[in-house]
């Protein structure tokens, strides 16, 4: 594990003016507007903001699962604002990790086949794949449960068994989609001492939440509002998002 | 990729594929159909149309003769043969009797009729097929009055030797002669109605104008069919110059030669048979293809959320694939293998049934040949390819966000489910055209299996015998010998009325009987068919007269009379009775005076050729002292046929028939002996086969979009379960759920039904060519179909809309 290097590490996401619009029949909707943003490495970067804001449309831009109108994005070092497909496979595969509400765990695989899957999209041969899916697991305290289906586990189960998956991969970048939104307050914690602990070892983690408290335990919070980021941002100290709202009005 | 990896992942693909196995129950019997249909058809159109026929450079050898009605090569006279003897450009010339016949031959224990053929040395050199065994005729037994020989066909030699190399040293014993066999046909022998040949020996001398024979060439390589037929048509015309031909016919006559291929080919009578049955196949691969597209695209929209996590997770295009070409490698295999496996049942079932006129020779019978399998093959990787296709359009446009931050339940994507949709409304619209084709063709099927013979066979038994010029030389004898046998059967009690002829109609024996007859105001009216009958003819056979009066019972009384059928009266637009037409002997036989003959009476039509044949006009000519001349020519080619009409059951009175021929002429043997009602059956089955197959076509077809529709609908309603969840909670009534899913299955539906059917009419030009007397804007027939599709398509929703309506508020709200 990298050594704890706050503030001092290369960036590892630009954004510059990132724009996207979703057309459909009646309204444009304009989701992200000269959205600019750096992330360094080692950071933990919470997103928040009233629904509908345009997190969710973010943080599948930052994980190149959608493309943008507008603007560009250097995730690395590198532009990934017009690669192909094809290139984009790899680059979410081996640098970046997701964690979703919803889990999307795959129903018909098994704990430990779903968290081996994006390592077999890599050549990898399989003693290390299965090192590093227990290794996986093990962080996640989910090691007992390899033979186990999704639909056998809980929520938080289920969740921790996402977050291992996301890790497996031993990515650069960990993003996570109110990975605690399906969650219970006891789980939720779970899942969040988690990425906290995550966080310690060095990984560099982009959160979307709602919760608050949640939200407080980042290096830094950006609010969003009408696909923008608010003015205003700062660390992790503005008490609540209604503050935010006038402030930014 | 590590081997490990793709392994597992094609082995999770099928293990996931066969825990919920409908889906692959439903693609692959679809595919299997699809599969059994073209290559069933395939199979029979091979072995009947595109068989290959065991001439050797089969391009050079064309017929010789007049040209009759339809542009048809037909036959010529042996004196015409002569003429053409020594033709430039031409290797060989042969020539065979007009049609093929019966003779007795004589076993130990008893007496069969065996067809059989007068062929000369040249026909066979013509048609260079190397014997099976033993050789062809030779010159000398080709000369008047060489040694006799025959050479038997392979069927023959099968059933009655064995197989068996010794047959060449046997002998037949033929109208009390030993005939040695000097060789064994070919298996695949192209005219194959004969059992035996023997040779037809011509005399130079006193070769006449009497008989349409079949005259074949074989021309050199480097010529072309125009110049023989230039050539031949040169002597022909001047040869009719020399014989006057046109004042004893009114008009030269028209020769020409034509690649026997072609006449070969239209033997099978299949064409229109053929043509439907492709046209069926081809709209059932169609209706295939769009239901597998559909079934595959369903699937891959049930993958949805699956393939949206492994894209997130950085999974390349290859390994999103994967899956779904696995899942359809096992579809197109099993589907592939059950498909071949339907076709060669089927094939076997029907070998049996097959009419073998439908094929070329014996040896070419429908079977699954490497192309099939490759086709089957070819059609599995198609259908491979397009849900690849599905999968990857898939991949590429739909956004993976929606899947993953809803936890994919919002649905399978507008697009692809408007695909669906326009699928099942093809399908549906293919479905739609070919049942009305099927409808179109059952009915007529069934119009002829009802229509009118012109004659009542229904209590009359029929047979034929064969009189042979040794016992019987003229037609006195013949008519001594065949007026002692009609006295003896009617003497049986409960026999009513006995008749004969040259022929019966509906005998389904090929009807060479045509002569052109002369009106009195100069015109020549060609092909007629003609049969000489006895007086108790028409009473025996159950037919009537329309006008006019029947034939005296006395054979001295008919010196000039005949009766002629509508049909011919209708073709000349004047009422003919009391009219006259002249047998034109003169130009058979210069010698000979030209025949005038009164017609006496006017027949209703009569089907001779069969249920959907043209009525053809007809010349009846009784047996009369005037007619010598005229049976003399026929007789090798006809037999004589007896018709017996009877109280009670035809069947039951053969031991009688048998008996009297038995006492009255000991020497002959009865052939076809059964009901006439049979003869007109075994013409049905035929039609009834035809009938069986579009019928079978048609459920195929009609089963094949129902489960397209069920599988669109169950798939839509299996994605809809949150919706329906959600409705039931907000108090949707069960009926609404099913009422909407209904709705939305009759709308593609109906919209699919009306494009059917404005296909259809499109169509109606080519449909009502190929169906005789069909009128494919039938209007039940429309109705019925349109029924039938909507109940098929309605029952296919049933159970999805069942599905729907006892969706459980708190079961889908939860299910994650
Ligand atoms: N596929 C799409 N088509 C059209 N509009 C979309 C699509 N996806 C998102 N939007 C719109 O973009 C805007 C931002 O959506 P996004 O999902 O990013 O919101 P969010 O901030 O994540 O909200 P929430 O907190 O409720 O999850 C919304 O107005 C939404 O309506
Ligand atoms: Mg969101």
């Amino acid at each position: 594990m990298k050594s704890v290097n706050m503030n001092s590490g290369s960036p590892v996401i630009t954004l510059n003016k990132l724009c996207k619009v979703f057309h459909t029949e009646e309204v444009d909707t304009y989701a992200l507007q000269d959205v600019d943003l750096e992330i360094k490495q080692g950071e933990f970067v919470a997103i928040t903001g009233p629904s509908g804001c345009g997190k969710s449309t973010l943080l599948s831009m930052l994980g190149l699962l959608d493309t943008f109108n507008s603007g560009n994005y250097i995730l690395n070092g590198r532009d990934v604002s017009d690669l192909r497909l094809r290139e984009l496979a790899v680059i979410r595969n081996h640098e970046i990790g997701f964690i979703f509400q919803a889990f999307n765990l795959i129903a018909d695989l098994s704990v430990e086949a779903n968290v081996t899957l994006p390592l077999t999209y890599r050549n990898m041969d399989k003693a290390e794949r299965r090192d590093r899916v227990l290794h996986a697991l093990e962080l996640v305290k989910m090691e007992h449960r390899l033979k186990h289906y999704p639909g056998q586990l809980s929520g938080g189960q289920q969740q921790r068994v996402a977050v291992a998956r996301a890790l497996a991969g031993d990515p650069k970048l960990l993003l996570a989609d109110e990975p605690t939104g399906n969650l219970d307050s006891k789980n939720g914690e779970v899942v969040m001492e988690l990425l906290d602990s995550l966080h310690a070892n060095g990984s560099t983690l982009c959160m979307v939440t709602h919760d608050v408290d949640f939200a407080q335990r980042a290096d830094r919070v950006i609010y969003m509002k009408d696909g923008q980021m608010v003015k205003g941002e700062t660390s992790a100290n503005a008490t609540s998002l209604e503050d935010v709202g006038e402030l930014a009005s | 990729m590590f081997f490990d990896v793709f392994i597992s992942e094609v082995l999770q693909s099928w293990k996931s594929l066969l825990k919920k196995p409908g889906y692959m129950m439903l693609a692959t019997m679809t595919l299997s159909m699809g599969v059994s249909a073209c290559i069933v058809v395939f199979a029979l159109v091979k072995a009947s149309f595109l068989a290959p026929i065991s001439v050797p450079n089969i391009d050079q050898v064309v017929r010789i003769g007049g040209v009759e009605r339809g542009d048809h090569v037909g036959g010529m006279a042996p004196i015409q043969f002569m003429s053409i003897n020594q033709l430039p450009n031409v290797q060989s010339i042969g020539i065979a009797a007009p049609a093929v016949t019966s003779v007795a031959v004589q076993n130990t224990d008893r007496t069969t009729l065996v067809s059989s053929w007068m062929v000369d040395k040249g026909f066979l050199d013509v048609l260079s097929i190397p014997m099976q065994i033993g050789r062809g005729f030779n010159s000398n037994e080709s000369k008047p009055n060489g040694p006799d020989a025959l050479i038997v066909s392979y069927g023959y030699w099968q059933e009655y030797f064995g197989g068996n190399a010794s047959v060449l040293g046997k002998t037949l014993l033929i109208d009390g002669a030993y005939i040695p066999i000097v060789g064994v046909l070919p298996i695949d022998f192209p005219y194959k109605e004969a059992d035996i040949l023997m040779p037809l020996a011509l005399d130079p001398d006193e070769v006449g104008w009497s008989g349409s024979f079949k005259v074949i060439a074989r021309m050199d390589s480097s010529t072309s069919i125009g110049t023989v037929s230039q050539a031949a048509g040169v002597r022909l015309h001047s040869l009719d110059v020399e014989y006057k031909i046109n004042e004893a016919l009114g008009q030269f006559r028209q020769y020409a030669a034509q690649p026997i291929e072609s006449a070969l080919r239209a033997q099978t009578r299949s064409r229109t048979v053929m043509i439907i049955f492709s046209g069926c196949a081809a709209v059932l691969l169609f209706i295939v293809l769009a239901n597998l597209s559909n079934l595959s695209l369903l699937r891959i929209m049930a993958r949805s959320h699956d393939s949206a996590v492994r894209r997130a997770l950085g999974a390349p295009l290859t390994r999103l694939l994967l899956p779904i070409a696995s899942e359809q490698l096992l579809v197109a295999v099993l589907g592939g293998v059950l498909g071949l496996s339907i076709a060669w049942i089927s094939l076997q079932l029907a070998d049996s049934v097959l009419p073998p006129y439908w094929f070329i020779s014996a040896s070419s019978r429908p079977d699954i040949g490497i192309e099939s399998i490759l086709f089957s093959i070819g059609l599995s990787l198609f259908v491979m390819f397009i849900a690849m296709a599905f999968g990857a359009w898939r991949i590429r446009y739909s956004p993976m966000k929606e899947y993953l931050v809803s936890g994919g339940r919002t649905g399978s994507g507008r697009k692809s489910s408007q695909l669906g949709r326009i699928l099942v409304v093809l399908q549906a619209s293919l479905a739609t055209l070919l049942l009305l084709m099927a409808a179109l063709s059952a009915r007529t099927f069934w119009k002829s299996s009802q229509v009118d013979y012109g004659f009542d066979g229904g209590q009359s038994l029929a047979f034929y015998i064969k009189p042979g010029r040794t016992t019987y030389p003229d037609q006195q004898t013949v008519l001594t010998m065949a007026s002692a046998l009609t006295e003896r059967l009617e003497a049986f009690p409960g026999i009513e009325r006995v008749g004969f002829g040259t022929n019966i109609p509906a005998s389904n024996t090929d009807h060479h009987d045509t002569a052109p007859f002369l009106l009195d105001d100069g015109r020549t009216i060609n092909s007629i068919t003609s049969y000489l009958i006895s007086p108790g003819y028409f009473e025996a056979i159950g037919m009537e007269l329309d006008r006019g009066r029947t034939f005296d019972t006395t054979y001295a009384a008919n010196t000039d009379s005949i009766i002629v059928s509508e049909e011919l009266e209708k073709g000349i637009q004047t009422d003919m009775l009391d009219k006259r037409l002249t047998l034109p002997f003169n130009a058979v036989n210069p010698e000979w005076e030209n025949l005038p003959l009164t017609i006496r009476g006017v027949s209703k039509g009569v089907r001779a050729h069969g249920p959907n044949r043209q009525l053809p006009p007809i010349v009846w000519i009784p047996f009369m002292a005037n007619t010598e001349k005229l049976y003399d020519l026929w007789r090798d080619s006809d037999s004589l046929w007896f018709v017996v009409k009877v109280k009670g059951d035809p069947a039951s009175f053969q031991d009688e028939a048998l008996k009297a021929v038995r006492d009255i002429a000991p020497t002959l043997s009865v052939g076809g002996l059964q009901p006439v009602s049979e003869y007109q059956s075994s013409i049905l089955n035929t039609q009834q086969l035809n009938l069986t197959l579009i019928l079978v076509f048609a459920g195929v077809a009609l089963s094949l979009s129902s489960i397209g529709m069920y599988s669109v609908m169950a798939v839509t309603v299996a994605d809809k379960k949150h919706e329906f969840g959600v409705k039931s909670a907000l108090g949707a009534q069960p009926g609404k759920l099913m009422g909407d899913v209904l709705k939305g299955g009759s709308i593609s539906l109906g919209i699919g039904i009306v494009l059917g059917l404005l296909a259809a009419v499109a169509a109606s030009n080519t449909i009502e060519r190929f169906l005789y007397g069909a009128d494919a804007a039938d209007p039940i027939s429309v109705l019925i179909i349109i029924v039938v599709l909507m109940i098929s398509g309605l029952i296919a929703c049933i159970k999805p809309a069942y599905e729907a309506a006892k969706t459980k508020p708190m079961q889908s709200l939860r299910m994650e």
